[in-house]
């Protein structure tokens, strides 16, 4: 996490904290809730056709959560959403986005601000958490397929000494990429895997979900910066 | 007073660090205070880093070798160690 310091001046010039992650929670609840029904087909297809509805229950909560919590320094706050998330998400993708907020929030700490290499290795932390619960890697039609090449990107960006929103428009370009690449795998992990074959041709509900994560928190840093 | 150690250990057979394996593994070295590499030939990786651990590509059987600098490596590599002999 010191490597943050020894990196570029320019990704320290964006001053991200608290209120970051409050604009980016926000935006992840509009967006949800707009692409709820979107969602619910794309899992109808391949999986129990509950992911729309959950997640956004879920966001919804975290809306009230937001709304309750006026000083909580961010890292403290992704704590708070992850556990919000596993209590009112059902299915698989309740217990993994939890833990992938619970652990970028560990991650960021105590610190009422943070810049973009922690960013970037809070949201490597999230990705541990979720390889590691759901035992999937690249390929596998999974959330990993968007959010991994998300964190590449991110990361590669900022050590290239790109300004962090041209990093993280970047790095929701790949998970775009890699959301849109799912069309064409066959599940290997998840509900969708029971189809074996019949799951190709059909864009994953959790890489397209994940995707929609990381263009909310593109957006939310690039309208604070 | 930092140190450090190292070992090399054998992954089992048929177990490689790939998903949830390289998921345990980078989450018990983000415990540790100390910097913690893992070598595989002349590639390495930082063991705190799943997108590093990812990128080198172990594959079970291979020689891992994992080196610790800083005032916990002697626990940090035993600890890495077990977790890699473990692996399943």
């Amino acid at each position: 996490m010191n490597s943050a310091i020894s990196n570029r001046g320019s990704t320290l010039t964006t001053s991200l904290g608290r209120q970051t992650v409050v604009s980016w929670l926000a935006e992840c609840a509009t967006t949800i809730s707009d692409q709820r029904d979107y969602l619910v087909e794309l899992d109808a297809a391949i999986g129990d056709g509950d992911h729309g509805t959950n997640l956004n229950r879920g966001f919804e909560a975290v809306r009230q959560l937001i709304s309750n919590d006026s000083d909580s320094p961010p890292g403290h706050l992704l704590i708070a959403v992850g556990r919000t998330l596993v209590s009112t998400v059902g299915g698989a993708s309740g217990p993994l986005w939890g833990s992938a907020f619970r652990q970028m929030g560990k991650r960021l700490g105590d610190s009422p601000v943070f810049d973009g290499p922690a960013l970037a290795a809070g949201l490597e932390a999230g990705l541990t958490a979720i390889i590691e619960l759901g035992a999937a890697e690249l390929g596998d039609k999974t959330m990993v397929d968007s959010l991994q090449p998300a964190v590449i990107a991110l990361r590669d960006g900022l050590a290239e000494g790109e300004d962090l929103a041209t990093a993280l428009n970047s790095a929701a370009q790949a998970a775009e990429q890699g959301m849109r690449a799912t069309v064409a795998l066959k599940a290997r992990r998840g509900r969708a895997s029971y189809l074996g074959e019949r799951s190709i041709g059909h864009q994953d509900p959790g890489a397209t979900s994940t995707a929609i994560i990381i263009r909310a928190l593109d957006r939310a840093v690039a309208a604070s910066s | 007073m930092p140190v450090s150690s190292e070992l090399s250990i054998q992954l089992p057979t048929g177990v490689g660090l790939h998903a949830r394996p390289a998921g345990v593994l980078v989450r018990l070295a983000s415990g540790f205070q100390s910097a913690i590499q893992l070598a595989v030939g002349d590639r390495r990786a930082d063991a705190k880093s799943i997108l590093d651990v990812l990128a080198l590509g172990a594959d079970g059987g291979t020689v891992v070798l994992v080196r610790a600098d800083g005032p916990d490596a002697e626990h940090a590599v035993t600890a890495l160690a077990g977790c890699l002999r473990s692996l399943e």
